[in-house]
């Protein structure tokens, strides 16, 4: 309850104290081929919206 | 053809984009704080789509015009980390793929030399390298490339000897070079009468996931560096179980 209310009170400050950063870092040092999976997701993502967003 | 546009077209078109994509998201996640960063960014991006799409009133152009700046805002905030990390994903990683910690001797003769220097009041940086390569701050220092061993590192941080300014990076069982230099800390929690050795051991250890072992040239402590914490150590034990912890 109180992690809710302070996520409502302070979003950004919640957001920040996850930690995101240092776990993403951490399963990145573990298995690097996630930099090469993630930039293919990445080059769909842009190319779905470069193509086929704008010919739906 | 695919929406009137040649398929090689589009094949050329997604491996560049794909490139680019690759040298992004190493750039990005090769260091810490940018990724944190990078992470905040895209959090006021992702705001700034909802206030768009629900088109709010007030919010939706400041957020807007917030996430227009916010390329500006990155690169004056984070220039010298942009520039390390761009130092990385341009050079090749010197070391082999396999992560090798450092041996039971090593760790002996790193502990032995912070308890000696310690006991010496004798001021120490050592940093020891794990997943994230140092190599940028190493090839600004003096490269050595030895066998760790206690008597080096004595030798090493020994007043008024060539070297004794600046941080050793080990790594593996080999001390990589002596004299480097780190970016400081700039952590405002940080108690303001520690010197700028404790900042630079906890700068290193807030942008990359190495452990530093700084001894105290005034009193004589030992504090560890890991993660963006400092930790001080009281006896020779609690050194060689977060040593043995790091290394293992």
């Amino acid at each position: 309850m109180k992690r809710i209310f302070y996520l409502f009170i302070e979003p950004l400050k919640a957001f920040a104290n996850r930690n995101f950063a240092e776990k993403l870092s951490t399963i990145y040092n573990k298995n690097k081929w996630i930099a090469y999976v993630l930039s293919i997701i990445l080059t769909i993502v842009v190319l779905f919206l470069a193509y086929i967003i704008p010919n739906l | 053809m695919l929406f009137d546009i040649p398929i090689w077209k589009i094949v050329v078109d997604a491996y560049f984009v794909w490139v680019l994509a690759i040298f992004l998201v190493k750039f990005v996640i090769s260091n810490k704080r940018m990724l944190s960063i990078a992470i905040s960014f895209l959090f006021v991006y992702l705001i700034a789509y909802v206030a768009n799409l629900l088109d709010l009133l007030v919010s939706g152009p400041i957020l807007a015009y917030l996430a227009q700046w916010m390329p500006v805002l990155m690169i004056v905030i984070m220039a010298p980390d942009i520039r390390r990390s761009l130092e990385i994903v341009w050079k090749a990683d010197a070391r082999s793929d396999i992560l090798v910690m450092g041996s039971e001797r090593t760790k002996l003769c790193i502990v032995d030399a912070a308890i000696f220097l310690s006991s010496q009041k004798i001021g120490a940086l050592m940093t020891i390298e794990k997943h994230n390569t140092l190599d940028q701050y190493a090839e600004r220092a003096i490269m050595m490339n030895s066998e760790v061993s206690k008597e080096v590192l004595i030798n090493i941080f020994t007043p008024n000897t060539p070297l004794h300014d600046g941080a050793v990076i080990i790594r593996g069982d080999s001390i990589l070079c002596a004299g480097a230099y780190f970016v400081l800390s700039d952590n405002e929690n940080f108690d303001k009468t520690m010197g700028s050795r404790h900042r630079a051991g906890l700068g290193i250890s807030e942008i990359t996931d190495s452990m530093t072992i700084i001894v105290s040239e005034e009193t004589g402590h030992i504090s560890i560096a890991i993660e963006g914490i400092m930790l001080k150590i009281n006896d020779r034990d609690k050194l060689m179980e977060y040593v043995n912890m790091f290394m293992k």
